[in-house]
């Protein structure tokens, strides 16, 4: 027994307002970040959780030729983990 | 912490969600007339309506200790039928007499079409006859930005007194459009399709407190009046004290439902708060 693929199309109907919703929640938080490094004398040149981010986005934006984006963006999240 | 919640469809929810509000401090609610799910076909259906959310509604909601108010009106959706809704629009008038109906709404626009247009602007001119106050729906969506724009364009041919009107469900491309005319604005919290609890947070700190309005607007959809208090516990977790959430989620609703006489409820100011470094959420 194998699971149903959903069509492209199906993929939309069920999927496109949550991506829609999370994009913005990400959106968001960039904007926060942004706006609180404006406001505050905070060194956060050794945090480099927003440029995990930044490296997440950017293997979104690009096409991929797999269907391997979220086993990507956690490997570049495990660049947190402390050696 | 006292809550009100200024814009919820009690008649699609549950008792459960009057239990879970009274148990987390709301004390108010107030309930728009909006679509039924399906597009009504007689004006009585309107009428009954009115009179669920302004007769039966408020006994439901005491039963919880939480008092309720409601709004009349034609809503977006249904305006797009114009000789129903101004059959309607002639009974709403006995219903500003109700002691618990507050004004006029939800009205506003859903696609933005002529006839929304038409039945928005009489509703505007009947809420302005009777000195009532006024709600108003901005689209869903992709609609919003455009719906949002039309509405303050037929609203600036008007004569009316922004601080009679509240705009809601704002986002980040309408907000500043909404508040440069001096309205007030409100956020809608949705799971999905709308406002979230962090971004209204981030609106209130870019925008500030003054004619800002929160509220779950639960209904019939994916939705949750408990969106409301996860905004509270998320303003909280951001620094700001309780008066700061008093000012928000309980003032600005009484400052501006409150101008209607029949809203009792007043701002309150809480004394002995301290906003030293360990005060919890309370």
């Amino acid at each position: 027994m194998k699971a149903k693929i959903l069509s492209p199309s199906e993929v939309m109907d069920l999927y496109y307002l949550n991506a829609r919703h999370e994009l913005l929640e990400v959106a968001a938080t960039l904007d926060r970040l942004q706006r609180a490094k404006t406001s505050s004398q905070e060194d956060v040149s050794q945090d480099i959780r927003a440029g995990l981010l930044q490296e997440a986005i950017q293997i979104l934006a690009k096409p991929s030729e797999t269907p391997d984006r979220a086993e990507r963006l956690l490997n570049t999240f495990c660049k947190l983990r402390k050696e | 912490m006292f809550i009100i919640q200024p814009h919820y469809h009690a008649i699609a929810r549950t008792a459960q969600d009057y239990e879970r509000m009274a148990m987390s401090g709301v004390v108010a609610v107030a309930e728009p007339a909006f679509w039924a799910g399906f597009d009504r076909k007689y004006p009585e259906t309107f009428i009954d309506y009115f009179r669920q959310i302004t007769e039966f509604e408020p006994t439901r909601a005491a039963q919880y200790g939480i008092q309720h108010f409601a709004w009349v009106a034609v809503n977006p959706k249904e305006a797009e039928n114009p000789e129903l809704s101004l059959e309607v629009l002639k009974h709403m008038p006995e219903f500003f007499q109700k002691p618990n109906v507050l004004g006029v709404g939800e009205i506003g626009l859903h696609l933005s079409s002529k006839n929304e247009c038409d039945i928005f602007q009489a509703q505007v001119e009947l809420a302005l006859k009777y000195d009532q106050l006024i709600l108003i729906h901005t689209p869903h969506l992709h609609d919003k930005m455009i719906g949002t724009r039309l509405i303050l364009e037929i609203l600036d041919g008007m004569n009316v007194n922004p601080d009679k009107i509240w705009i809601d469900h704002v986002e980040e491309h309408t907000i500043r459009m909404v508040r440069e005319k001096g309205y007030w604005s409100g956020f809608t919290l949705y799971p999905i399709t709308k406002c979230t609890a962090t971004r209204a947070c981030d609106m209130l700190e870019m925008y500030g407190f003054e004619r800002m309005m929160i509220n779950s607007s639960a209904d019939w959809g994916p939705s949750d009046p408990f969106t409301l208090q996860e905004c509270v516990l998320e303003f909280r977790r951001r620094g700001n004290s309780i008066q700061a959430a008093t000012e928000i989620f309980y003032n600005n609703p009484c400052r501006f439902l409150g101008q209607n006489p029949k809203w009792k409820l007043r701002p309150i100011h809480i004394s002995t708060e301290s906003d030293a470094d360990g005060v919890v959420f309370c």
